[in-house]
């Protein structure tokens, strides 16, 4: 017998009002998260004990202002509160979380939902941020004057979370219903006939809530959802529209002005102290400014980066010293199986080991990014990058997915759902690929590693890598520039971003993201590198040829080398026959433009599936050219000392600065990220643009990359 | 077939194993309705 299902609450309120730390705090860690059936929106629901075991479950909804939802992530909170989803009943309670220091506009939302007829009880969230502004809120008056029950709450700092259960408790018994404005004559007759019509003509219960939708909204979005086609629709609102401007009043106007008058009157008494400034609103002032603003942006990206490198440098060098050790301890007992040995040595240990290396590097920038964005300072950035780019086209709502991108594409383009406008839509998640995510960081780091330091030290490995990290946003927006104003023509449209208050970041939750990422990328260490290490090694190791590597050794004696020299130029010979060296050696004039030899070209190829296999097959590929047992730090010495044998630049390094930079402008630039194209071509429906980017992405880079060896080159000689 | 040789075919095996079914999984398969595991931050998503 299965146990009967638990009362279903659904939580909505504007974003920003830290509705889903009180959805946290309300269900622990008892959360489960899903989609919904047939729209792509996270659905996150958690079970919720409101005391003496009466459990009932939350559901986290998305943020939004107001019930004109045209979005599809909006479009879904409707949907779930009118029940017509399919499978789910309407909630049985309506949790409204408001801003307490906003909680006129805040409560817009609730008048809205009180027109669909759910009980619903209120959480004025952030009590503490209006206290501090000496803004009181007298929360059982405001109860009585909506006519239901009222929570004051601080989710961040743990207050009142007992009062949001009793308030629930108290929902359920009681079902509350917010007291619904009053309409006038004229639009009550209005939104009657609508609903009249809009019934006969869909086959299905029409809500006063959705005629409402109906006569207001502009977007025919939601009559088009409901079934409600246009030569059915658009006379019977034009007569009604009509009927509501003979009465003096503008149709899409009349909603807020109504709703607002009545909760004017509703607060009058409720909020008490005019509010002092905030000390946000003070750091704004700098950090928004419209010149000194960028600036200081830019001084916080070049400060993050040069502590990545400074702080993360003792735990790399132990990492080194690990790897080295384990090496030297494995690779005696195997040396009856010279196969296996190198196997383990130069394709598990060179390969995953030069790709471990960089994990301080990634903990520390998750750290600070994570101290950045709970401080608040984060959607500044955002506000900084749509006026500084707004005028390519993309939509304001752009910029967050953007800035998703710089960890990870995925989460970006999965994110552009936020955007309401198709195309704009579109020219987003097209533009997401460009920025530079977190797996470009390994990549980036081992040339900084390798090169820049050792040459120019850690000032100027900062500059590369806040360098590295415009050159995508560089060729962003230019991108989204000709597809939002050329190819789609996106209609521009409004935006608007809730700055959140700053505050001292949590450790707690930031040190748990650092754990999450950490933990990815240990995963990833441990499986996709692990195997690719495997193929890469096997593809660099077949087939042997001996007398090949004989004839090197004696060719290398020749010329005086000793013993090591001797045995290293045998290994060279034996990854120059390789498949892999042949391969390399085939495609490498593709390549040869941009001073990659087929070592780079190798890599570059691998690189294909997930951008950081290049860093562990260069360490196998250099591995295996050494002697076996070759330190770590021997790559960086290996590549530093890696020569052209060849052709006209034989004898010249091989790395040299426009050959490092236009590697890292290179992978900036191109679409190596098996999951970032197969999630576009899901998102957009189809191959065509999925397809489109990759390969976009991928000249775009090899032109780049070639430009910059190019003129690098000649500007060097 | 020595057990030098026996143990690396193993090995390769294995891996290519591996990478064959995360490549379908990424591909072709439905099975993870958000991101299929590549950089495993969405699969969380599609994860229960």
């Amino acid at each position: 017998m299965s146990a009967a299902p638990l009362p279903r609450i659904a939580v909505v309120g504007n974003p920003n009002t830290g509705k889903s730390t009180l959805f946290n705090a309300l269900t622990g860690l008892r959360q489960r998260v899903g989609n919904y059936p047939g729209v792509t929106v996270a659905r996150k629901s958690g079970t919720c004990d409101l005391g003496g075991g009466r459990l009932v479950e939350l559901i986290d909804l998305p943020g939004l202002y107001s019930l004109a939802a045209v979005s599809p992530d909006e479009r879904l909170v409707i949907d779930v509160l009118l029940g017509r989803l399919a499978g789910e009943a309407p909630p049985d309670l309506v949790l409204v979380v408001c801003d307490a220091t906003n909680l006129l506009r805040n409560c817009f939302l609730a008048a809205q939902i009180a027109e669909l007829g759910l009980p619903a009880v209120i959480a004025v969230n952030q009590s503490d941020v209006a206290r501090e502004r000496g803004i009181e809120i007298d929360a059982p008056l405001l109860g009585d004057r909506l006519g239901t029950a009222v929570a004051l709450v601080s989710a961040w700092k743990g207050e009142g979370i007992a009062d949001v259960r009793r308030a629930l408790l108290r929902g359920l018994d009681q079902r509350p219903l917010i007291r619904r404005s009053e309409w006038p004559a004229a639009i009550a007759a209005a939104l009657e006939e609508v609903a009249a019509v809009a019934r006969d003509a869909t086959g299905r219960d029409v809500p006063p809530a959705l005629a409402q939708r109906f006569l207001f909204d502009a977007a025919p979005t939601l009559a088009e959802s409901a079934g409600w086609a246009a030569p059915s629709r658009e006379p019977v609102l034009r007569a009604a529209r009509d009927r509501v401007r003979r009465a003096g009043l503008n149709p899409p106007a009349a909603e807020p002005l109504i709703h607002y008058a009545r909760l004017r009157r509703d607060l009058e008494g409720v909020v008490r102290g005019a509010g002092r400034e905030s000390r946000s609103a003070a750091v704004d002032r700098l950090l928004l400014h419209r010149f000194l603003g960028p600036v200081c942006f830019a001084a916080f990206m070049l400060g993050l980066f040069w502590s990545v490198f400074a702080l993360a440098k003792p735990p790399m060098e132990w990492i080194l010293a690990g790897v080295d050790a384990l090496k030297s301890l494995v690779a005696p007992s195997l040396e009856t199986m010279p196969m296996v040995q190198s196997l383990v040595t130069d394709g598990i240990l060179g390969g995953v080991g030069a790709f471990l290396v960089f994990l301080p590097q990634i903990a520390i920038l998750f750290l600070l990014v994570g101290l950045l964005e709970d401080s608040g300072y984060m959607a500044r950035a955002a506000f900084i990058m749509d006026r500084m780019f707004g005028w390519c086209g993309l939509n304001g709502k752009s910029f967050v997915p953007l800035l998703s991108g710089f960890a990870c594409a995925i989460p970006g383009i999965l994110s552009t759902r936020t955007i309401e406008d198709p195309k704009a839509r579109l020219a987003t998640a097209f533009a997401v690929p460009f920025m530079s995510c977190s797996a470009r960081f390994p990549v980036y780091a081992l040339m900084c590693a390798a090169f820049i330091g050792p040459q120019h030290g850690a000032l100027w490995e900062s500059v590369a890598m806040v360098g590295m990290h415009l050159v995508g946003l560089l060729f962003a927006v230019p991108t989204a520039f000709i597809l939002t104003r050329v190819v789609l023509r996106v209609r521009p449209a409004p935006f608007v971003l809730e700055l959140p208050r700053y505050q001292l970041p949590k450790l707690k939750d930031v040190l748990w993201r650092v754990w999450q990422s950490v933990w990815e990328f240990i995963q990833k260490a441990g499986t996709i590198i692990f195997a690719l290490t495997i193929v890469v090694w096997a593809l660099s190791y077949f087939p042997r040829d001996e007398a090949l590597a004989d004839r090197a050794r004696v060719a290398a004696v020749a010329k005086g080398a000793d013993a090591d020299a001797a045995e290293a130029a045998a290994a060279a010979a034996q990854v120059e026959n390789s498949w892999m060296g042949r391969m390399g050696k085939t495609i490498q004039p593709v390549f040869d433009p941009a001073g990659f030899d087929w070592k780079l070209t190798v890599g570059v190829l691998a690189s294909f599936p997930a951008r950081e296999v290049i860093v562990s097959t260069l360490g196998i590929t250099y591995a295996l050219g050494e002697e076996t047992g070759a330190d770590s730090e021997s790559l960086y010495g290996a590549m530093r000392e890696a020569r052209w044998t060849e052709g006209p630049r034989a004898g010249t390094p091989i790395f040299t600065l426009p050959t490092v930079l236009a590697l890292m402008v290179f992978f900036a630039l191109c679409s190596q990220c098996g999951s970032t194209v197969v999630t576009l071509a899901r998102e957009t429906g189809g191959w065509k643009w999925a397809g489109l980017s990759f390969g976009y992405m991928t000249a775009l880079a090899w032109l780049a990359a070639v430009v910059v060896y190019q003129v690098g080159t000649a500007l060097m000689s | 077939m020595s057990p030098d040789a026996l143990i690396v075919a193993a090995a390769l095996g294995l891996a290519a194993g591996f990478l064959g079914r995360l490549a379908w999984r990424t591909f072709a398969s439905r099975r993870n309705s958000g991101c299929a595991g590549g950089c495993g931050c969405a699969s969380k998503l599609a994860k229960k």
